[in-house]
């Protein structure tokens, strides 16, 4: 599910459509072209700054309103006496006024000293170790996702209201109602106890044993993928059939094109603005640890799992460190979907 | 002989056709068989609501060079019999039956496959909507290779992207080579049109069909668009199916023409013979719509809003007394009133700036309105008119203050709309009253009628109780029934939609109506009908009316002062009579002449040679 629950931020806002009309042709040089893209890119520059400020700051008060969350309590040990409490929370600096903290941890965080305070290791080389398994995840799901969703949304949008489409329509809904730790642990014990054709978890890196990557990650790719297919062919199902009624597929068909040439370059083409929209979305938020669930159930010790856990501890710096990772693959990526936008409707500008 | 219409020798063609003609042998190729037989066509559509019969068993002939005509209102069919003839309209819902032959082929009858290597190579179709009908996301050269390389496989997309440049040449785009690299979003709507005929005629095609090809475009577009029409069809032969529900278009152009009404040929046969002797009634209705609803004297018969001339009219006696019922019926105001009848002041406007800004920070900001200027006596109408992008529309919502101006001064009964505190606007406006163009998109679709003149009645004011009272009576005052009130949008005709429309607008007894293009959506046969409305009503209430237009016989029915925007200034405006039977600025001269209209009533006082370009940069367009 988490996936797909991710609020979806109006990417939209940043972009223009030029004004169709009268306005001369408009001159397309290269020089005019690059320079568009170096203020984009420092326009989205500037904005993950103030991003990563406004979510760190969040995310640093929050865990000051959390009940009990006095850190020192937890790091001191349960025997400890008040003294060494308090002597944990001097040599921690947790005495200081919040801001004061709160500039202290930024700083370490970005000179790459942050550590943990349950486990007292290098947040960032903990992540750094984690961050394969995610990445692995995202790209595998990434493309499962968006190959069978546009697949399943054209096939549903050309067959509409036929028997196909009604079959692929009662799958999507399937696939979108099933949980993701409910589908991971019917797979685990069928394809990998039972009949013992996939491995039980865990992950393999590439470079040791490629065929044991693919393996370790096939029933994750699937079980994280099956909710965005379901989402996705919905999506692009209800795109395409709009789609097919713009007038320009009329003039394609009356210029003697083969039905597959009008579907794939002039339909399609113009149906996927969505899909790249929630793609972006979806693949950034795996690669910031959102699929907590799916690491979880298959162990696979990605940062999701490693999120899961420090916030289970209530430990600050991994989860900063983490919200951090999340907030620039949501920016990096929505700058992504807006230049693939850009490449996709000549019309809209960055 | 009996010609010019359906199937020589068939029966219906009696039916339909009256009197032989000397053009009627048009028809024929040297062969001697018509270039494209269509015998009685059908095509029903399966709908939730039942059946509909979209189009019923028509029959026509197109011969070599000729330009046939179809001519209807919105819902006649007229669009529908074109499509099927390029199998646009096949699909599970829809049964069509009865034949055309082209080119010794059935086009009905034709197989998927067929059809496909026949439409685009022999058979071609221009859409409405230039803008709408190119792809947007391709350029125009490769949407013309595209059509190319899919009927000659063998052709690289050099050669024809070549081609591709040579064909928007001989439809008349400058900087052809330049422009075959462009988006359809870069050109002007005329160009883009003249891109979808390149592509029409990129594999040779012989026969062209045109659905409305110039109701999306501007009167100026309009005219140079017929105009290489015309030259196509003299210097390559090319033969036409002109679809279309102006008959101002169809009379300058076409050989023969056939009018439809729900899904029938009512009468077809040769252009000159429909004009100026309609035999059937709804034909005849169709003409008579398009004559001013005025009082014509004869200085204006002469003047370029009027679209007949009487004297080219062998019917103009018979007609005289019909069209002087019309006359009583409907307002009796004339456009040689008086500009000033020493009326209040009611609205003033003072060197009004709009601007939007550029698309990048580098690009000069353009200004829709340049320094406008101008004032409103209580009661008076004043017309805007214009061509799009002329910064009419611009000039009324900155009047209601829907757009915010950069520069100038609005006064609406002294008081000062531009500069007021956003908080003080609500109660302002309730001095104006807006009627939008169409009237589908600006009512609610979800709300009753009676609902949506409740919520305006007690923007007045009224309580709830006073305000469900009142609704009737306002129905009443627009010519609806009472019952309406109960009835959503959807279940109204359009002029019926827009007759709600005016009701809103005057629900809350404005002292200035803001009327934007308010019959352009609707049929010809009852645009009349809203005009005399808003006549009497201002008869009756008093209001004043701003109306923006681009058809001068709506301007020339209501408007006692015209004003002609050009690029966002006023280039010349006085009393109506004056500006449309003695233009001075060259502009509005070419938008007069460049109307369609019915032969025989060329303005007179428009030199030739006077009709120079201005300063607009798409003028070729």
């Amino acid at each position: 599910m988490e996936a797909s629950s991710a609020p979806i931020p109006s990417l939209g806002s940043g972009l223009s459509t030029g004004a169709a009309g009268s306005s001369g042709p408009r001159v397309s040089d290269a020089a005019a072209r690059h320079a568009w893209l170096a203020r984009f890119v420092v326009r989205r520059l500037a904005s993950l700054v103030a991003v990563l400020f406004a979510i760190t700051v969040l995310t640093f008060l929050i865990f000051q309103a959390i009940p009990d969350g006095d850190p020192a309590l937890r790091m001191a040990g349960r025997l400890a006496s008040p003294q060494q409490v308090q002597a944990v929370r001097v040599q921690w600096g947790f005495d200081k006024p919040i801001y004061v903290q709160y500039l202290k941890t930024m700083e370490k965080v970005l000179d790459g000293s942050v550590i943990s305070y349950s486990q007292q290791v290098n947040v960032e080389q903990e992540i750094v170790r984690d961050l394969p398994p995610t990445v692995s995840l995202a790209l595998g799901a990434g493309v499962i996702w968006l190959v069978f969703g546009v697949l399943f949304g054209l096939l549903s949008a050309v067959y509409a209201g036929r028997w196909l489409d009604r079959l692929l329509s009662v799958v999507a809904l399937t696939g979108i109602s099933m949980p993701v730790f409910f589908l991971g642990a019917i797979m685990l014990y069928w394809l990998g106890y039972k009949w013992g054709l996939l491995p039980l978890g865990g992950y393999v890196p590439l470079t040791v044993d490629p065929w044991g990557w693919f393996t370790h990650m096939l029933m994750p790719w699937v079980a994280l993928s099956v909710v965005s297919v379901g989402v996705y062919s919905r999506v692009l199902r209800a795109n395409v059939l709009d789609v097919m009624r713009e007038d320009y597929v009329r003039t394609a068909r009356a210029k003697g094109l083969s039905e597959r040439r009008v579907l794939v370059r002039h339909v399609l083409r113009n149906s996927l603005m969505g899909i790249v929209t929630l793609w972006g979305l979806d693949f950034a938020w795996v690669i910031g640890g959102g699929a907590i669930l799916v690491e979880s159930v298959f162990n696979l010790g990605g940062v999701g799992q490693y999120a899961a856990q420090s916030i289970g501890r209530l430990d600050v710096p991994p989860v900063m460190v983490i919200t951090m990772l999340v907030a620039c693959a949501v920016v990096v990526l929505s700058a992504i979907v807006d230049i693939l936008y850009a490449v996709l409707d000549p019309r809209v500008r960055l | 002989m009996t010609v010019s219409g359906g199937g020589l020798g068939r029966p219906e063609a009696h039916r339909l056709v009256h009197e032989p003609t000397a053009r009627g042998g048009a028809v024929a190729t040297h062969d001697g068989r018509p270039l494209l037989d269509v015998h009685d066509l059908s095509v029903c559509f399966a709908t939730r609501d039942g059946d509909v019969q979209a189009v019923d068993g028509v029959s026509f002939q197109l011969g070599g060079g000729e330009v046939l005509a179809i001519v209807g209102e919105s819902g006649s069919g007229k669009s529908v019999c074109a499509m099927s003839l390029m199998g646009l309209t096949r699909g599970p819902n829809a049964t069509i039956s009865g034949s055309a032959m082209f080119e010794g082929r059935d086009l009905i009858g034709a197989t998927e496959a067929e059809l496909r290597r026949i439409r685009g190579a022999q058979l071609a179709m221009v859409f409405q909507d230039p803008q709408s009908s190119l792809n947007p996301v391709y350029r125009v050269g490769d949407q013309i290779s595209e059509q190319i390389r899919a009927h000659e496989p063998f052709v690289s997309h050099a050669q024809a992207l070549a081609r591709a440049v040579a064909l928007m040449e001989r439809v008349g785009i400058p900087r052809a080579a330049e422009r075959v690299r462009a988006y359809p979003h870069e050109l002007s709507g005329g160009m883009r049109q003249r891109v979808m005929i390149a592509m029409g005629l990129s594999l040779g095609a012989k026969v062209l069909l045109a659905d409305e090809p110039t109701t999306a475009l501007d009167v100026t577009v309009q005219a140079q668009i017929l105009e290489q029409l015309k030259r196509l069809r003299e210097q390559e032969d090319l033969s036409i199916v002109l679809v279309t529900h102006d008959f101002g278009v169809v009379a300058d152009i076409a050989d023969r023409i056939a009018v439809m009404q729900t899904g029938k040929i009512v009468e077809q046969g040769v252009a000159a013979q429909i004009l100026y002797e309609p035999k059937h009634p709804y034909t005849q209705g169709l003409l008579e719509a398009l004559r001013p609803s005025k009082k014509a004297d004869a200085p204006r018969a002469r003047g370029g809003a009027a679209l007949l001339d009487r004297q080219a009219d062998p019917l103009a006696h018979a007609d005289g007394a019909r069209h002087a019922e019309g006359v009583e019926v409907g307002p009796s105001k004339m456009a040689d009133a008086p500009p000033a009848r020493g009326g209040a002041l009611l609205l003033e406007i003072d060197n009004l700036r709009v601007s939007y800004a550029g698309r990048s920070r580098r690009d000069a900001s353009i200004d829709a309105l340049d320094g406008v200027s101008l004032t409103l006596e209580a009661g008076e109408t004043l017309a805007i008119v214009g061509e799009s992008g002329s910064g009419k529309t611009t000039l009324l919502r900155s009047i209601a203050r829907l757009i915010e101006p950069a520069d100038g001064m609005i006064r609406l009964q002294g008081q000062d709309l531009a500069g007021a505190p956003r908080r003080k606007l609500a109660s302002l406006r309730r001095e104006l009253g807006v009627v939008f163009q169409d009237p589908q998109a600006s009512l609610n679709p979800r709300r009753r009628v009676g609902a949506t003149l409740e919520r305006a009645l007690r923007a007045r004011g009224l309580g709830k109780a006073e305000a469900q009272r009142e609704v009737g009576q306002s129905l009443e005052r627009v010519g609806l029934k009472q019952a309406y009130a109960t009835r959503y949008p959807h279940e109204l005709s359009g002029g019926e939609r827009q007759r709600v429309g005016i009701a809103r607008a005057l629900a809350g007894e404005p002292r200035l109506v803001l009327l934007d293009e308010p019959v352009s959506s609707l049929d010809a046969s009852i645009r009349r009908g809203v005009i005399d409305l808003l006549g009497e009503l201002q008869q009756q209430l008093g209001c004043a009316y701003v109306l923006v237009s681009h058809d001068f016989a709506t301007v020339e029915a209501l408007a006692d002062r015209v004003a002609v925007m050009h690029v966002g200034k006023i280039v010349e405006s006085g009393a109506a009579k004056q500006i449309l039977l003695e233009p001075e600025h060259p502009y509005t001269q070419e938008l007069i002449a460049a109307c369609p209209k019915i032969p025989g009533s060329v303005p007179s006082s428009v030199p030739e040679e006077k009709r120079v370009p201005t300063g607009s940069t798409d003028r070729r367009a």
